[in-house]
């Protein structure tokens, strides 16, 4: 009688034998083969992890084939995943390359590779020989004899081998999420000031067509702004998807650090005039906070929410109502000594949780955008116009509030409410034009509301792209 | 018995061996030739683990040629063992 082991080594090497037997077919043709497939010690050689680090390490390397110019026949590719794990082979066209100059590109490819070791890379001559570069490779494991040495010894224990196996892939599917979730928090963040800026019509701001309430600044401005923000962004997604301090408030130097950093960046492309401080202190927040959740897979807008609330604490005393600088009262120390709670400001804002995101216009956003599969500039020009009256209506913007007084503001708010109130009617049209109206007439801009539109974006996006909903 | 066909078992594929037989006259003993692509110090345990399998399946007269490429001790039994059979025309196969 077969026994398990039996039965399973017999079904390695017949598809061992198969895999022969499509190489035989491929040198019919005279033509290079190449074939990949893991080093998987013990029994099965692939699961679903092991299948998912193979497909993307195909992928690695088939980008990597292309950029040395090593063209593989897309139609003569097998893979498949049989009892002798993931596998996958190509015939290789006639390219300027030997085999052995293949194989030594192959090995410099598993040798680069941060798992490189577990990748195995087979190129087959003409002649269906196999192309070696002669050199023993070590053992995965114990890093110290030959691989062959170690196999035949059975020096290791292969429930150990296999641990250490799947830790390496985990920590290298690790590193590819953590590469992936700080490069989108990046490109979402610079995306939603685009979307931002770009809207049109809007009230007193600088938009596509028109400058709003603005002399030294328009849409240029903006563009060349956002552009020097944006490559920064991912620092700040690189240190909060890694800080692993045990208080979170410790990351507040180097965020602060980061940002001033950034705002020197913004002063220098727009020639001194400030278009995103504002956004690059909700921006920078918000990306540090979500790239912080997502790294532990703990993100919801609550969790979110708490954190931020954690990491300002009483921010507003803390900063408004003492002097940080010696000299003169910055427009936000004014503000708040004039206007108490209403003046409170950015400061205000974040420190309550970010209200007019989360309450006013992420609803908004859900759902006008939710249903929709690509966002186009149609509905996108929709739905931030219903979500930036929804921020206006409620945001006690301190700039507003610092040079036109409590009245403006609350004008303001109301012509806001209205629109809201009418954006489903015909009307909407009408109420919109006489707010913009009255913003170019009282030369109010709105700038807070619009760098809160920029993160409501940006938090909707991370929902929408980054956060599983399972 | 005596092997009577030319036969084969195995691939060049990683951690496989290739198994070639070739049959002789009846009383010329054995002949086993290893070649490893990997390490010459393992060929006396290739070569008991082959001689093993030959002992059981009683074949006396034969030449065999192994060409290994890291193969674990099942796996060469097994490639010995049927590359045997289909020496002798027991089991269908390659050659």
């Amino acid at each position: 009688m077969m026994t398990e082991m039996d039965k399973s080594i017999e079904e390695l090497l017949l598809a061992k034998d198969r895999r022969r037997d499509l190489r035989l077919q491929k040198l019919e043709k005279g033509c290079i083969t190449l074939s990949f497939n893991l080093n998987i010690p013990g029994l099965p050689k692939s699961n679903d992890s092991f299948h998912t680090f193979f497909s993307v390490c195909l992928k690695e390397l088939k980008n990597y084939l292309l950029a040395h110019r090593i063209v593989i026949n897309g139609d003569t590719i097998h893979c498949e995943t049989d009892a002798a794990g993931d596998f996958f082979l190509a015939e290789v066209i006639d390219s300027d390359y030997t085999a052995i100059q293949i194989k030594n590109l192959c090995e410099t490819f598993e040798t680069s590779h941060p798992v490189g070791r577990l990748l195995d890379v087979d190129v087959v001559d003409e002649k269906g020989e196999p192309v070696s570069s002669g050199k023993a490779k070590l053992c995965f494991f114990c890093n110290n004899a030959p691989a062959i040495y170690c196999m035949r010894k059975q020096a290791h224990d292969y429930a150990a081998m296999r641990m250490k196996v799947e830790l390496e892939i985990s920590k290298y599917q690790e590193s590819k999420k953590k590469e992936y979730v700080c490069k989108q928090l990046a490109m979402l963040a610079t995306q939603s000031l685009l979307h931002e800026v770009a809207l049109a019509p809007k009230p007193g701001l600088v938009d596509r067509f028109d400058e709003g309430s603005h002399t030294d600044m328009d849409f240029s401005t903006f563009l060349n702004s956002t552009a020097a923000l944006s490559v920064s962004f991912r620092k700040i997604a690189d240190f909060g998807y890694s800080f692993s301090g045990d208080d979170i408030k410790e990351a507040l130097p180097k965020l602060r650090l980061i940002g001033l950093e950034i705002e020197s960046d913004m002063f220098a492309e727009t020639n001194g005039v400030n278009t995103h401080k504002g956004a690059i202190f909700l921006l920078g927040f918000s990306i540090f906070v979500s790239a912080y959740l997502l790294s532990r897979e703990l993100f919801t807008n609550e969790k979110f929410i708490s954190v931020i609330q954690d990491m300002n604490g009483d921010l507003v005393a803390r900063e408004l109502g003492k002097k940080l600088y010696i000299g003169k009262e910055t427009h936000g120390e004014e503000c708040y000594r004039k206007f108490g709670n209403k003046g409170k400001g950015i400061r205000g804002e974040i420190q309550a949780g970010m209200p007019c995101v989360f309450q006013k216009a992420l609803p908004v956003l859900h759902q006008s955008l939710d249903k929709e599969e690509i966002l186009n500039d149609r509905l996108l020009n929709k739905g931030l116009t219903q979500a930036l009256l929804a921020i206006i209506s409620e945001n006690d913007d301190s700039n507003i509030l610092y040079r036109k007084g409590e009245e403006v503001l609350q004008e303001l708010k109301d012509k806001a409410s209205t629109c809201l109130l009418k954006s489903k009617n015909k009307e909407f049209e009408s109420v919109y034009n006489d707010l913009i109206a009255f913003c170019k007439e009282k030369r109010i801009s709105p700038g807070g509301s619009a760098d809160l539109l920029a993160v409501s974006y940006f938090m909707y996006s991370v929902n929408r792209q980054l956060v599983s909903n399972d | 018995m005596t092997p009577k066909f030319k036969a084969q078992a195995g691939t060049f594929e990683s951690s496989d061996i290739m198994v070639l037989i070739e049959p002789v006259a009846e009383g010329s003993g054995r002949q086993v030739d290893i070649s490893s692509t990997v390490m010459l110090q393992f060929e006396e345990d290739l070569k008991t683990c082959i001689n093993q399998v030959l002992d059981v399946m009683e074949i006396e007269n034969v030449h065999l040629i192994a060409k290994d490429k890291g193969a674990l001790t099942p796996t060469i039994k097994a490639r010995v063992e049927t590359a045997v059979k289909r020496s002798l025309g027991i089991q269908e196969g390659t050659l």
